[in-house]
């Protein structure tokens, strides 16, 4: 029986492996770049992902999809090859589910596919939006996703399995915000670390040791002591050390106070607050009863109850119930392993044959 | 404020050196360096291009050529002067040297002391004036801010106009300050008026909201006044408040511990330290 693999290309990374195991088995940076100087005179020789950390002078880095939109189709494709080399397993003949962002025109989809069929000679393929498969691993229906992804911050609202508007709102107000801010935060004492070669290195501090409070004033005002939130960084390849202090605490902080980096967008409770008043009136209680969190962003322990915070006066925001996979970043993943299974697969997926007779 | 001025033979000898702040400096070192630094650019650039200024943090190094480039005039002045005072300070005190050792062949001069003469022009010449803005709620913690200005002032001989008012620093007669009083609550009337200030304060209380909703307002009064300094008046020592407001605000800040902690002496420290460039 043909394997299932689980394709889920994110704005800040692309995750793919085996519909039975718990996490992706790639889990690769949505991102390009071009050395400063290329081992190819003919040819402009492109980089991928984590190779892009380790290449000694990146002439140009930038995401696959900047702002949700493809970039340009055949880097998409190199991309995507480097990134099923990255597999040992053999994916020809296998099935393939792949997530697909609202954003993506039909065009766009229709040629991936295309080049998915061909070029990797996948057995059958499920299309699905990742909105959706965020809904159906919770196993709900109805209700509000919110996603806070790298580049925006969206929610769409679904009412029995489809969603009520297309896209829903958004603001750009999202993940990447927070690298930007603790950039900007050490401009002063390390202005190198604009370069996009210690892109990673910020990355891994967002990640890894910034964390959003539940409350930063009452934080603030309660300690005294900042050497006991200090840690002292290596900056790789500059022989230099960051001092970590309350800038792990501050940096988070972006994704609910915008006025930060003097930034108009709106926050996630904002962008809940206008949702429900543009759901129409008969669906508001059955729609918001559930509210879905999903998205690197809203990974930090704290997010849902800074989220109600924001929403506290609402009360059927406040009411609402929150649910949020233990690793949000994952949630579309969780997702599209309950789709890996036979009974939902071979009723959506659509062969070779079925496909091409289509187009 | 000028800071420091040399004036420099050709032969790379510092014949005169004044200087207005406590840091003194090796005037040996500094003609030396400067020397060094022009027949340097005369070998790389062709033309015989001379090095104007240096640019440091909060100083500008001024190296000003004249009489045939036999004589280098060097200044230090703070990056929030005004480059056409200095301009004009630079050239009279050109003229008044000429007046006074034109005569004097400076490749073969070795005796200095006949400069020392100099001194009371420079004085004189070098007077400047820096405008400080500063910036506070409509509240008490201004009160006691300006009483402890006004203190040792007799208000009646100054001026009636509380909002206007002329400081003196004992440690620097050379430079008359002026302080200007502006409210948070009046920003946006005060913005054109701050945009001419060299210096602004901005007076921060340990109020989380109030401290995110400067970070527009510098940004404001950056884009208006792209040469003017922005420093804090941190009052109150509450938690980690004032480690908060430097690195949000990204401004350096002078923190009071409490209100008691305003004293007139704290604060004719502060302006010293903040008009010597921080």
């Amino acid at each position: 029986m043909a394997n299932t693999y689980l394709l889920d290309i994110g704005t800040a990374y692309t995750k793919f492996g085996n519909s039975t195991e718990e996490t992706p088995q790639i889990v690769m940076p949505s991102t390009y770049g071009f050395p400063r100087i290329s081992s190819d005179a003919q040819q402009q020789q492109l980089l991928f992902g984590t190779q892009l950390d380790s290449h000694q002078g990146v002439l140009h880095r930038e995401g696959l999809f900047p702002w949700g939109q493809p970039k340009n189709f055949e880097i998409i494709k190199k991309y995507l090859k480097f990134c099923f080399l990255q597999h040992s397993e053999n994916i020809k003949g296998q099935n393939l589910i792949i997530s697909i962002s609202p954003d993506w025109s039909k065009d766009f989809l229709s040629s991936l596919i295309t080049f998915l069929f061909q070029d990797f000679e996948f057995a059958s393929i499920y299309a699905q939006r990742s909105d959706f498969f965020d809904f159906i691993g919770h196993k709900i229906k109805t209700g509000v996703l919110l996603n806070v992804g790298h580049y925006f911050t969206r929610i769409i609202l679904y009412h029995n399995g489809k969603p009520v508007l297309k896209n829903g709102a958004k603001s750009k107000l999202a993940g990447r915000r927070i690298r930007q801010y603790l950039r900007s935060l050490f401009k002063v004492k390390h202005p190198y670390l604009e370069s996009p070669r210690y892109t990673a290195f910020l990355t891994d501090i967002v990640e890894n040791q910034c964390d959003l409070k539940l409350d930063l004033a009452e934080f603030i005002e309660q300690n005294t002591d900042l050497t006991k939130f200090q840690e002292s960084l290596e900056i790789p390849q500059f022989q230099d050390t960051l001092l970590l202090g309350i800038e792990r605490f501050i940096a988070p902080e972006i994704l609910f106070s915008p006025e930060l980096m003097s930034l108009k967008d709106k926050n996630a409770g904002d962008l809940l607050i206008d949702s429900l008043k543009d759901c129409h009136p008969s669906l508001r209680s059955e729609i918001f009863k559930n509210i879905v969190i999903s998205g690197g962003g809203a990974s930090y322990a704290y997010y849902p109850s800074r989220l109600l915070k924001k929403c506290e006066k609402i009360p059927l925001l406040s009411n609402a119930r929150l649910l949020r996979h233990p690793s949000p970043q994952f949630g579309v993943w969780k997702g599209m392993q309950v789709a890996a299974n036979p009974s939902i697969f071979e009723k959506y997926a659509k062969t070779a044959t079925q496909f091409f007779a289509k187009l | 404020m000028i800071q420091k001025i040399l004036i420099v033979s050709a032969g790379g000898l510092s014949v005169f050196y004044h200087d207005f702040t406590e840091n003194l400096v090796n005037p040996q070192l500094v003609a030396g360096f400067t020397t060094a630094i022009n027949s340097f650019s005369e070998q790389i650039i062709v033309n015989n291009q001379n090095i104007e200024s240096i640019q440091m943090n909060a100083l500008k190094m001024r190296i000003a050529a004249f009489l045939n480039n036999s004589v280098h005039m060097i200044l230090f002045h703070n990056r929030y002067d005004s480059e056409e005072v200095i301009d004009s300070i630079v050239f009279d005190l050109q003229l008044q040297f000429i007046e006074s050792f034109g005569q004097l062949n400076m490749y073969e001069f070795a005796e200095v002391s006949r400069f020392n003469s100099f001194k009371p022009i420079v004085e004189e010449l070098c007077k400047t004036r820096i405008d400080i803005g500063i910036v506070s709620s409509q509240s008490e913690l201004k009160q006691i801010l300006w009483k402890e200005i006004f203190a040792k002032t007799d208000i009646s001989d100054q001026h009636k106009d509380w909002n206007v008012y002329d400081f003196k620093l004992e440690k620097y007669p050379h430079i008359g300050i002026t302080l200007w009083n502006f409210d948070y609550e009046a920003f946006k009337h005060s913005l054109p008026l701050l945009s001419q200030k060299q210096l602004i304060y901005l007076v921060i209380e340990p109020d989380f909201d109030k401290i995110i909703s400067l970070i527009s307002k510098i940004e404001q009064i950056r884009e208006s006044n792209p040469k003017g300094q922005i420093l804090g008046i941190f009052i109150g020592n509450k938690g980690l408040f004032p480690n908060f407001a430097e690195i949000v605000l990204q401004i350096p800040i002078f923190p009071f511990k409490s209100v008691d902690d305003i004293t007139h002496e704290n604060l004719i420290n502060m302006f010293n330290e903040t008009v010597l460039g921080v």
